[in-house]
């Protein structure tokens, strides 16, 4: 609501500013039709990715890049800050034994190869040679252990399985599980960092790592400076620094980005679209979140299957895509991101398409002829979940369902709704802490600490379980479709989409990677050759 | 020397209430800052440790007893966004708000002291009339509208300055200045009104006073009597409001530090609530009500030393 409302202000004040000075000139907010480069963009993402860094014409090297995000980053301790923003800036500076790629894989980073034993106990990573921190030192094998027992330490998601951490020739590290865990090697994109420098929390403000780059400045409610890592081991990075500068909310990232004080930005499309349509370039990407309208399945009446089929048959994604992401953002009918695309099972996302009559039926099924009431609570700070509420009212009323509007700020949703599921339905895009299938459908299980759905499904259960002990990658991933499948007959949510989220630039800069995981990869941008 | 131990001890018992509301205040509203750093992906262990770590696991009763304890003896404790010591921390803040706010006290006196007086001379007529309607403006509109504004017209479209383009006074002394103009506008505006409309009521209430007859009886032209005698009276009752303002260029400093980007306290107490900081929240309103218990203290003593009829009872 606030935004709406700077925004009509905005507008109001662009348009005493136009009439004074009596020319076309200035930019309007709402004004341009903004067809730019982000409406044509693909929405499953990866196509409308730039050419991979370093082997593409057009750029050049060097060049200083002013990125603006609007989530203050207050911690660079890998191990205890996981905000979604502080991890997609410090993917620059830390590295893990191994890395995601933009496919979804795992490839080699501080070990240049790896092997996982038949039954996936038994991981065994080798060292790269002169792989260097940020301060010099060479990475060595009492660097690696450390890391990963502070990770164990730290209750870092997977770690809890692992039973030894070893190295014999200090060439090769040997990571034993208790139990089979094919997902491990996505953990051990864990990263290493020198040993005994966090023992205190210490990288919190002086990061150390091995990334393309290195923390070099940070000022509280500013900004926080990255320098290119001279000596990084693999393909280096174009620019020569990046300044991460703290903008108050992201309403006024288009401000700034206009004024001249950022050149660029990450943002949903309903920000982006309002760009002026040739001052800046637009990547289109996934932010990798499963956007939904979360149903408490623990409380009446969507404790009833039926209540919350017919929720789903009454909502419609397309319309929401369509009214609050200009049409951009990509379907969903269950809880997978499409860029893990081994796992994503796309046929889900049309089993529920708009159907009232349907939805009125299940509604009379469950004994609710009439209809019923309930509230939404909405986190504030989320403009697009908030527009998102203000579509599904209409939708579900015309199947006789009406839903009031609860907004709340950041910290009660957290608490109120999250740790203590005392809601009856939210709308909230839900991210994945690693690029792996379990990260989104864990939670689902029955017992699971995050499980703030209340979601209750032996069949889930059992096929979660399986689907964690294949050791076989094609079964593996049978079974992750097979448990998504479940996710969608039982109705468990409502689920709407994978919003899309842009990364915008002027036209001096060019390149950008996606990766199946919220990350702003700096090194893959560059100056545009002139 | 009595009235300045009582004026202390009062000091000091309001700066307790006022910790004592922020902990209550903190009580009531739900948020856990451990949740808040690690966000939703966190597992409950990982929570669990972060909370030992930070000591949030303890009830916040004993949280705000560790917390005074410390203040009493100068340790204002560490930040639990931050992970610094909340003294590191705000320094370096609080200098831009105070040099925020002195340019806010000198845009307001030099404008409105002056306007204020001609508005009364101009009793009657369209001029006052028109001061009376502007003034009226300016005391109506918020502050949150008139810095977009402000942005748009002055950075945008004039190009005066960058929005969004913060200097720090460390770096270029003339950058902040021209930078802050702005912001410091924004907050002075309703400021300036406010005073203005004071200033021209209380000269006008002078003028209506007997002896201002005795003396244009006596032959004394208008701008003798205005100068010598009715302005020195006139400031007298501006003053108190003077100590009032105080209060207003803070409250109005967090909203246009936060439209404006400036790295103020106004903000870091925002980022503080939003974060459930409760160390760097009890010293930030600890700070601003220690600063204007204080100006208003002077207020006193500068009332008194202006006109020695008025007594301070002690």
């Amino acid at each position: 609501m606030k935004r709406k409302l700077i925004t009509t202000i905005i507008s109001f004040a662009a348009a005493l500013a136009l009439a004074a000075c009596g020319s076309g000139s200035a930019p309007s907010a709402s004004g341009t039709q903004g067809e730019a480069t982000a409406a044509e963009g693909s929405t499953s993402g990866a196509a409308a990715a730039a050419p991979d860094a370093g082997a593409s014409a057009g750029m050049q090297g060097g060049g200083d890049f002013v990125y603006g995000i609007a989530t203050e980053i207050d911690n660079f301790d890998p191990f205890t800050a996981t905000t979604a923003d502080a991890k997609s800036v410090y993917f620059n500076i830390y590295e893990g034994l191994v890395k995601v790629s933009p496919d979804g894989t795992f490839k080699g980073a501080v070990a240049s190869d790896y092997k996982i034993s038949d039954d996936a106990k038994t991981y065994t990573f080798t060292l790269r040679d002169g792989v260097k921190f940020h301060n010099g030192q060479e990475v060595t094998a009492d660097d690696v252990i450390y890391s990963l027992q502070h990770a164990k330490d730290s209750k870092m998601t997977g770690f809890d399985n692992v039973e030894d951490i070893s190295s014999k020739d200090g060439k090769t590290i040997t990571v034993t599980l208790k139990t089979g865990d094919t997902d491990f090697l996505a953990d051990a994109s864990s990263p290493i960092v020198p040993r005994d420098s966090d023992n205190n929390g210490e990288l919190a403000k002086k990061p150390v790592g091995t990334g393309p780059f290195m923390l070099t400045d940070y000022a509280v409610q500013d900004h926080a400076t990255l320098e290119k890592f001279k000596d990084y081991w693999g393909t280096p990075a174009h620019l020569d620094k990046v300044t991460v500068k703290f903008i108050a909310s992201s309403s006024d990232l288009l401000m700034n980005f206009q004024s001249g004080a950022i050149q660029g930005f990450m943002a949903d499309t309903s920000i982006t679209q309002q760009l002026p349509a040739d001052s800046a370039v637009v990547n289109v990407s996934n932010s990798n979140a499963i956007q939904a309208l979360y149903l408490n399945n623990a409380a009446k009446p969507f404790d009833d299957v039926r209540v919350r089929q017919a929720v789903n048959y009454a909502v419609d994604a397309d319309g929401v895509i369509d009214t609050v992401d200009y049409g951009v953002g990509t379907k969903l009918g269950s809880a997978m991101i499409p860029n893990l695309k081994a796992y994503y099972d796309d046929s889900l996302a049309d089993v529920y398409n708009v159907n009232v009559e349907k939805a009125k039926e299940l509604l009379a099924e469950a004994g609710l002829a009439d209809g019923f009431s309930f509230t939404v609570k909405v986190p504030s700070n989320y403009q697009v979940h908030l527009d998102t509420a203000q579509v599904l009212v209409n939708q579900l009323a015309a199947a006789g369902i009406q839903m009031n509007i609860e907004q709340v700020d950041w910290a009660t949703w957290l608490e109120n709704v999250y740790t203590n599921r005392d809601y009856e339905a939210t709308i909230i895009s839900v991210d994945g802490a690693i690029a792996s299938p379990t990260a989104f459908l864990s939670r689902y299980q029955s017992d699971a600490d995050n499980n703030f759905v209340n979601f209750k499904s032996d069949q889930f259960d059992k096929a979660y379980a399986k689907a964690i002990a294949d050791v076989d990658e094609s079964a593996r991933e049978k079974d992750f479709k097979e448990c998504q499948k479940i996710l969608s007959d039982e109705a468990a949510s409502a689920y709407i989409q994978d919003i899309a989220y842009n990364l915008a630039y002027t036209k001096d800069f060019t390149g950008f990677v996606q990766y199946p995981l919220y990350a702003t990869d700096f090194s893959a941008i560059a100056r545009t050759a002139k | 020397m009595r009235y300045l131990i009582k004026k202390i001890i009062v000091l000091i018992l309001t700066m307790f209430v006022i910790s004592l509301f922020t902990f209550l205040a903190f009580h009531i509203i739900p948020g856990d800052p451990a949740r808040l750093i690690l966000g939703t992906s966190a597992s409950e262990a990982k929570l669990e440790a972060l909370r030992r770590q930070l000591g949030t696991d303890l009830p916040l009763h004993s949280q705000y007893i560790n917390w005074i304890a410390g203040f009493v003896r100068g340790d204002f404790g560490t930040s639990i966004r931050y992970s610094m010591p909340v003294k590191d921390l705000i320094g370096g803040h609080v200098a831009v708000t105070v040099l925020l706010g002195i340019m806010v006290m000198i845009m307001t006196l030099i404008v409105s002291i002056p306007l204020g007086i001609f508005a009364a001379r101009k009793r009657g007529t369209i001029t006052e009339q028109i001061i009376e309607a502007v003034t009226m403006t300016g005391i109506s509109i918020p502050g949150f509208f008139l810095s977009i504004l402000f942005m748009w017209v002055f950075g945008l479209v004039l190009h005066l300055f960058t929005p969004g383009n913060y200097v720090s006074y460390r770096d270029n002394p003339v950058g902040f200045f021209r930078f802050m103009f702005f912001p410091a506008l924004a907050i002075a505006v309703p400021q300036i009104a406010m005073l203005t409309k004071y200033v021209r009521t209380s000269v006008l209430g002078e003028l209506d006073k007997d002896y201002v007859r005795t003396a244009r009886g006596k032959g004394s032209t208008m701008h003798r009597i205005l100068y010598g005698h009715v302005l020195r009276n006139a400031i007298v009752a501006v003053i108190p409001l003077i100590g009032m303002m105080i209060g207003s260029i803070f409250s109005g400093s967090i909203i246009v530090e936060q439209v404006f980007g400036v790295p103020g306290i106004g903000r870091l107490l925002i980022a503080s609530v939003t974060g459930r900081d409760f160390p760097l929240t009890q010293t930030l309103v600890m700070y601003v009500a220690f600063v204007i218990v204080i100006t208003n203290f002077i207020v006193d003593i500068l009332i008194q030393l202006i006109d020695p009829r008025i007594r301070i009872s002690g």
